[in-house]
């Protein structure tokens, strides 16, 4: 009789691990599209008959997350780079669109600001080419200043996005703190419910900064950013700062001590906007303010040298500028010649027919003056060039970095991914492993009615 | 491998880069154009700019050519004019030479050469666009006046001259004294005065003085109109050179930006090709599953 029962018992054990078996299919099933979710896999273990002699069943000998540490870590410094080099391509993408187009932008007015003296030495008392003179160097200017503003712009996004960034950065480090704290006190499932979640902040962050990653012992992870500086340590995070900085009011990104961290932020999207805030976009403006620079000096230079319609000595054609830092965005025409179209300096010599300072300014725009080895347009064309192709450089380095990241997500996949095939098959498989235990256990069963008939009789 | 399915990250993937192909050369068939952004190309959008800037520069070459080109024109008819002017008096200088010739003869002949004077002194004068053509630089002053009972040149010796091309440039502020005067000790205004004097007053020795600097005052005009008719050919070269050199520049910047549309066509048929077998690849794949199978 009792080697019945437990053969009842053993049947019982065995339909719960097929339902278990079921389940966690059901789960791995349910999440297949889960960010971050790792299969689960059941383990089953024989358990051996007590006295040695009866028949033994099956127990759940526990349920294994399904992931691999290195891959893990692997995922993350590729999704750092991915996000540096995609944030740079998109900042970098809506700078080049602010560059204009050929024939409409810079160019198209350095051109048309040369050639209206040009037009002007052809007939050097026209009060129609002397106003077109300085409606043209009014043009000039305004791009100049259009073109300045829109990189400060483009540096005020990028600022924007530091700061947006850093935000995220310490909203996912708080969260990881608090799955720490869960972790630790948490067994089974729930815990590798909790580091699903916390492998899914780590890759966002990754996404975001140059972070390192220590599993704790308990499943939990440290996070250290920058050049190793603590983030989140078990249970307690260490929140980044950001402070304003003078003059451009750029945020600088400080640690919970006040240390600025700025410089150490190479990767991520973060570590991307800073390149474009703090080194790309400052080297632009710097080119393009050189070049405003150097056309107001050698137009004033040019234009002083010569005489106006009244025979007086020209003066500075643009306001003078003191410095090439920020001369994009002060260029403008003199107010006092931009008032009289007399003051226009056409003349060499302080007769009035005299064209000679006209042609002088005409030529001037093929004179390599910028930095002693360009012309105004090539200067223009060089900065088109290298903002060309830094964004194709990112372009093509978030290409590479995506390819990388989707094959180690797919190397990942291989070993945490829920397979719908194989799912099915475990499906099947734990569906006729609880058939053919009913059946047993309706076997069994059957067989003790008989018994008990038997001994009712 | 364990390979698993994500319809999402794989098959999205693949439709957007498909996606993103097509819409590509979809544009630059549509627009005829190569690069849109600096980044599709930045050597070439570099190049596209120096193009453009050279186009501009020829175009203005060209601009400052149709201006000079009006001012050659009323400079060359402007000389004509003086030279008419010049053979007029010579022919009524002679008339009045030799001791047989009437008083009425030589009052008519004096009558003509005050004529040619004035109209000299007109043709001088001329402007153009408000500016004196022969007043040298000095523009906006009247050339030969005669204010003070005598004529005066107010212009001054440096003539005005334009670029027409980085190479050629041509006269168009002329110096009038250098027509007029020379190395004469007078104008030929004031000679034709004298010469009117004289041939009403049957000086011969006068008339002859003033025969030989009407002579070389011909000679003056008609070398300034040549000078002019050489500059009008200059400025004719220049703006065939202009020509050539705009549509290589033009060219140049064709090749620099714009799209090779076969090339281009053809490649966007392909890139919709793709983009449909990656629409139908993620559908078929996300529609076979074990699960289909088991019944």
């Amino acid at each position: 009789m009792s080697g019945l029962f437990t053969s009842l018992t053993n049947a019982s054990s065995a339909l719960n691990a097929a339902q278990y078996g079921l389940d966690i299919t059901g789960q791995n099933i349910a999440n297949m599209n889960t960010e971050g979710y790792a299969r689960r896999a059941v383990t089953l273990v024989e358990v051996p008959a007590p006295d040695g002699k009866s028949g033994g069943t099956v127990d759940i000998g526990g349920v294994q997350a399904l992931r691999d540490g290195l891959l893990e870590g692997r995922l993350r410094t590729e999704l750092g780079a991915q996000g540096q080099q995609g944030s740079i391509a998109n900042a970098l993408g809506v700078v080049e669109t602010a560059l204009g187009s050929t024939g409409s932008s810079l160019d198209a007015s350095l051109s048309a600001f040369f050639n209206s003296w040009g037009q002007l030495s052809a007939d050097p008392t026209s009060v129609v080419a002397r106003s077109s003179v300085l409606a043209q160097g009014s043009q000039l200017a305004s791009t100049f200043n259009a073109l300045s503003a829109r990189f400060d712009g483009a540096g005020q996004n990028a600022d924007a996005e530091v700061r947006s960034g850093v935000t995220q950065i310490n909203a996912l480090a708080g969260q990881i703190a608090t799955l720490n704290a869960s972790i630790g006190g948490a067994t089974g499932a729930e815990a590798q419910a909790l580091q699903d979640k916390e492998n899914t902040a780590l890759k966002t962050l990754a996404g975001l900064a140059n972070i390192t990653v220590m599993t704790r012992a308990d499943g939990g992870a440290d996070v250290t950013i920058g050049n190793g500086r603590a983030l989140v340590v078990g249970a307690n995070q260490y929140a980044l700062g950001l402070s304003s900085t003078p003059p451009s009011g750029y945020a600088a990104i400080t640690t919970t001590g006040g240390v600025d961290i700025t410089s150490e932020m190479t990767s991520g999207s973060v570590g991307g906007v800073l390149r474009v805030r703090d080194t790309l976009l400052p080297d632009y403006k710097s080119q393009l303010d050189q070049i405003a620079f150097t056309v107001a000096q050698q137009v004033n230079t040019a234009h002083q040298a010569g005489y106006d319609l009244n025979g007086a000595a020209g003066q500075a054609f643009f306001t003078p500028i003191a410095a090439a830092a920020g001369a994009a965005a002060a260029i403008s025409v003199n107010p006092t010649v931009a008032g009289d179209v007399d003051l226009v300096a056409a003349s060499g010599t302080g007769t009035t027919g005299d064209n000679s300072n006209a042609k002088t300014l005409f030529d001037l725009q093929n004179a390599r003056v910028v930095n002693g080895t360009a012309t105004f347009v090539n200067a223009w064309s060089q900065l088109v060039y290298k903002v060309g192709s830094d964004t194709a450089t990112a372009q093509t380095g978030e290409t590479t970095a995506q390819d990388v990241v989707t094959a180690v997500q797919q190397l990942r996949d291989s070993i945490s991914g829920v397979s719908l095939d194989q799912e099915a098959t475990n499906m099947l498989m734990y569906q006729r492993a609880y058939q053919a235990n009913a059946k047993y256990f309706n076997t069994v069963n059957s067989t003790l009615d008989t018994l008990m008939a038997m001994a009712g009789n | 491998m364990r390979v698993t399915f994500n319809t999402v990250r794989d098959g999205l993937g693949n439709i957007q880069s498909a996606q993103e192909q097509y819409a590509e050369t979809q544009w630059q068939v549509s627009s005829g154009l190569r690069v849109r952004v600096p980044s599709d190309d930045p050597l070439s959008a570099q190049r596209a700019i120096q193009d453009q800037a050279q186009v501009s520069g020829i175009d203005a070459y060209s601009q400052i050519g149709d201006s000079a080109s009006a001012r050659l024109s009323s400079l060359d008819s402007t000389l004509g004019d003086i030279v008419t002017r010049l053979t007029q008096a010579l022919t009524a200088a002679h008339s009045a030479q030799g001791t047989a010739v009437s008083q009425t003869t030589r009052d008519a002949a004096a009558s003509t050469l005050l004529a040619a004077r004035d109209a000299i002194a007109g043709d001088i004068n001329t402007t153009f666009n408000g500016a004196y053509l022969f007043s040298g630089s000095n523009a906006s002053v009247e050339p030969y006046s005669n204010g003070s009972g005598s004529w005066v040149y107010q212009g001054d010796a440096n003539p005005v001259t334009v670029s027409v091309d980085p190479n050629r440039t041509v006269t168009i502020g002329v110096d009038g004294q250098s027509v007029l005067k020379g190395s004469d000790a007078t104008d030929v205004l004031t000679t034709l005065d004298n010469l009117a004097t004289a041939a009403q007053a049957g000086d011969e020795a006068g008339v002859a003085a003033g025969v030989d600097a009407l002579n070389r005052a011909f000679s003056r005009a008609t070398t300034a109109q040549t000078r002019v008719g050489l500059d009008e050919n200059t400025l004719a070269d220049g703006t065939d050179h202009l020509s050539t050199l705009r549509m290589a520049a033009t060219t140049q910047l064709s090749n620099d930006q714009d799209a090779n549309l076969a090339d281009a066509i053809t490649k966007m048929n392909q890139a919709q090709i793709a983009y449909q077998s990656a629409l139908g690849a993620v559908s078929t794949a996300s529609k076979t599953s074990l699960l289909d199978y088991l019944r």
